[in-house]
């Protein structure tokens, strides 16, 4: 919960704004707009903001549009950064494709290529939060010169770790609420209402300590692609059964010479741990847990996150 | 084993000027009367779990208390007590011409019955204590108990919504919900009548007398306590619990600990509706006590 409690988290979830004024997410429109043909489909791509230093942003999910992200890192663009920010593939207002065969880590990795081509961008500040990190990862593995720095946040480079901590999480809830749990996942009914319950439970303390949604994520939510997420990922953020489960990058992150700055929240389902483990294995790494955070803390701890972000970037 | 069934006969009883409707299945002198859970709950998945008894040569009666079902629902708050209920509840069985009854209270309905038979002890040939307690605040400690398996995480979470009055926050309702599936009815889908009476709930007289949820007792019964007045229940008792039971077997324990001539069964599969959970199990023991006790 942000700072002045319920009355004022929930201002924030609906006006953007903080008692103090403090701007902590912006529906304000795009500078520009691009249309990127990626892979045979459309791709839509928001620029906010002008000059050399870019701030190229991965939202997570997959398959969630990109509001909750983009909105929350709008007013950098205030403080003399670019800002871009695309709908991946399935998403917002890119097209929306039936076609399994896309939801990759891999063709996603392309898709940020594209899209960096698209625009003329040759070396970038590259943040990534959650899903957006993991791709993130693969794509600054794979195209290292694009890279002028990295801010991973809310993420991690190794699944298997992660899933570890997912089930430490899930313990907290006791040992009758993971036998149910369980029970109803081998036989895929996920939509059992103890099952989706202690889904429910979970998301509140480890994905948004927040008494309401704010209206950005609102959106994020309507508009996402369950498809995709199921595919790659799995039914929810505490059962991983997609092609992400065993992902692990953790040995090759020597390559990556470039400052970072990690950031998990207190509460992250993507724990401190899993964050520790990145910033250990990067060579040039700083590491920050907002403590009052879990997933979100652009909108759970907004002054801390903002500050955390423009003391890496004006540091470089 | 419970199948839904038309009643034989359906009769409008006015108490104090309210009205309330009854429902009879079979005939003859051995009646077993149920007073259902809730309250505010409408008599549905009571009256449809026990009228097969009546295959077995048994009138079954049940009624929709006060304020629910296809009774009158007023709005005076005054109305939610257990005296009042335990009146209505007489007044009933006067209007049905029942005679000495096989009385079979479930959750609040066994609250209800112990205060009746208290109350009317000419009226009993034996009572069914099913999923219920004598005793809110030892009811009260144990879903403490209950509560505390989610975690102390989810504990604090728990209270701090219930002491600033965010209970109906969707993590507080979460809570709630994986707790009812684990304490009030386990079955993978509930049964149509369950989900009848609550579909019909009327939460006045529950949020007066209970309280906001199955885990919480903040309502006008919340310090009752009928353990000191056990031992003047001198019928047969059968008490009936599950091993998963919110009105847990430690509850059902210091029933029989302090009545005179009680048994008690456990059923391993079930929390607070073994009826609907555990059928081959409960139905046995049901009629094997009430065949015991006929005729009285």
């Amino acid at each position: 919960m942000v700072a002045g409690g319920t009355a004022a988290s929930l201002a924030m979830a609906r006006t953007g704004r903080l008692p103090n004024g403090f701007l902590v997410w912006d529906d304000r429109k795009p500078d520009a707009t691009y249309e990127i043909r990626v892979h045979g489909h459309k791709v839509v791509a928001y620029s906010y903001g002008a000059g050399d230093r870019v701030l190229l942003c991965l939202n997570g999910g997959p398959g969630l549009p990109c509001d909750y992200l983009r909105a929350a890192l709008v007013p950098l663009a205030d403080q003399d950064w670019r800002v871009v920010i695309h709908d991946q593939l399935g998403t917002g207002a890119s097209d929306h494709p039936d076609d399994p065969a896309l939801w990759t880590l891999a063709r996603y990795v392309e898709e940020v290529e594209l899209v960096l081509e698209a625009l003329g961008l040759t070396r970038v500040c590259f943040l990534g939060h959650s899903w957006g990190g993991w791709c993130g990862i693969e794509y600054a593995l794979a195209h290292p010169e694009r890279i002028a720095a990295m801010i991973w946040s809310n993420t991690c480079a190794d699944i298997p770790h992660l899933r570890r901590e997912i089930d430490r999480l899930r313990e907290a809830l006791g040992a009758e609420t993971v036998a149910m749990m369980q029970g109803f996942e081998a036989i895929g009914a996920w939509q059992h209402p103890a099952y989706a319950a202690a889904v429910t439970l979970l998301d509140f303390r480890h994905i948004r300590r927040l008494p309401e949604r704010p209206l950005p994520v609102q959106r994020s939510r309507a508009g996402f692609n369950f498809p995709i997420y199921m595919k790659i990922q799995g039914p929810n953020e505490y059962h991983y059964v997609g092609e992400i489960a065993t992902w692990d990058r953790i040995a090759e992150l020597g390559r990556l010479t470039q400052p970072a700055l990690v950031v998990n929240g207190q509460h992250d389902v993507i724990t401190p741990a899993c964050g520790m483990r990145l910033a250990r294995a990067l060579p040039n790494a700083t590491m920050a847990v907002p403590r009052n955070s879990s997933h979100s803390p652009f909108y759970e701890e907004p002054e801390a996150y903002r500050a955390l972000l423009l003391e890496f970037l004006e540091g470089l | 084993m419970w199948r839904e069934m038309a009643p034989d006969a359906r009769t409008e009883v006015v108490v104090d000027g309210q009205r309330v409707v009854a429902y009879s299945f079979g005939q003859g002198d051995e009646t077993v009367f149920c007073l259902n859970g809730g309250p505010g709950l409408g008599c549905d998945y009571l009256r449809e779990a026990h009228s097969c008894l009546a295959d077995h040569g048994y009138r079954v009666v049940a009624f929709d208390q006060l304020g629910t079902g296809a009774s009158d629902r007023p709005a005076d708050a005054s109305l939610w007590t257990i005296g009042r209920y335990v009146a209505e509840t007489e007044a009933v069985r006067q209007a049905l011409g029942l005679g000495r009854v096989h009385l079979l209270g479930h959750s609040w309905g066994g609250w209800l019955g112990i205060d009746y038979a208290l109350a009317h002890p000419q009226a009993l040939k034996t009572v069914v204590l099913a999923d219920t307690n004598a005793d809110m605040p030892h009811l009260i400690t144990e879903l403490e108990r209950l509560r505390a398996a989610l975690g102390p995480e989810t504990v604090a979470m728990m209270q701090s919504h219930e002491a600033e009055g965010t209970i109906d926050h969707p993590e507080y309702l979460a809570a709630i919900t994986i707790l009812d599936h684990r304490h009030v009815c386990r079955l993978a889908e509930w049964p149509a009548p369950v989900k009848r009476s609550i579909e019909g709930w009327n939460k006045a007289p529950y949020v007066a007398m209970q309280g906001p949820n199955e885990f919480l007792f903040t309502g006008n019964l919340k310090d009752w306590n009928r353990v000191p007045d056990l031992h003047r229940i001198a019928v047969p008792v059968l008490i009936a619990v599950g091993r998963h039971d919110e009105m847990t077997p430690a509850c059902a324990l210091r029933m029989k600990l302090h009545l005179p001539d009680a048994e008690l069964a456990v059923f391993p599969n079930s929390s607070h509706m073994p009826f609907y959970e555990e059928p081959e199990a409960y139905f046995p023991v049901l009629l094997r006590f009430l065949e015991k006790h006929r005729s009285r």
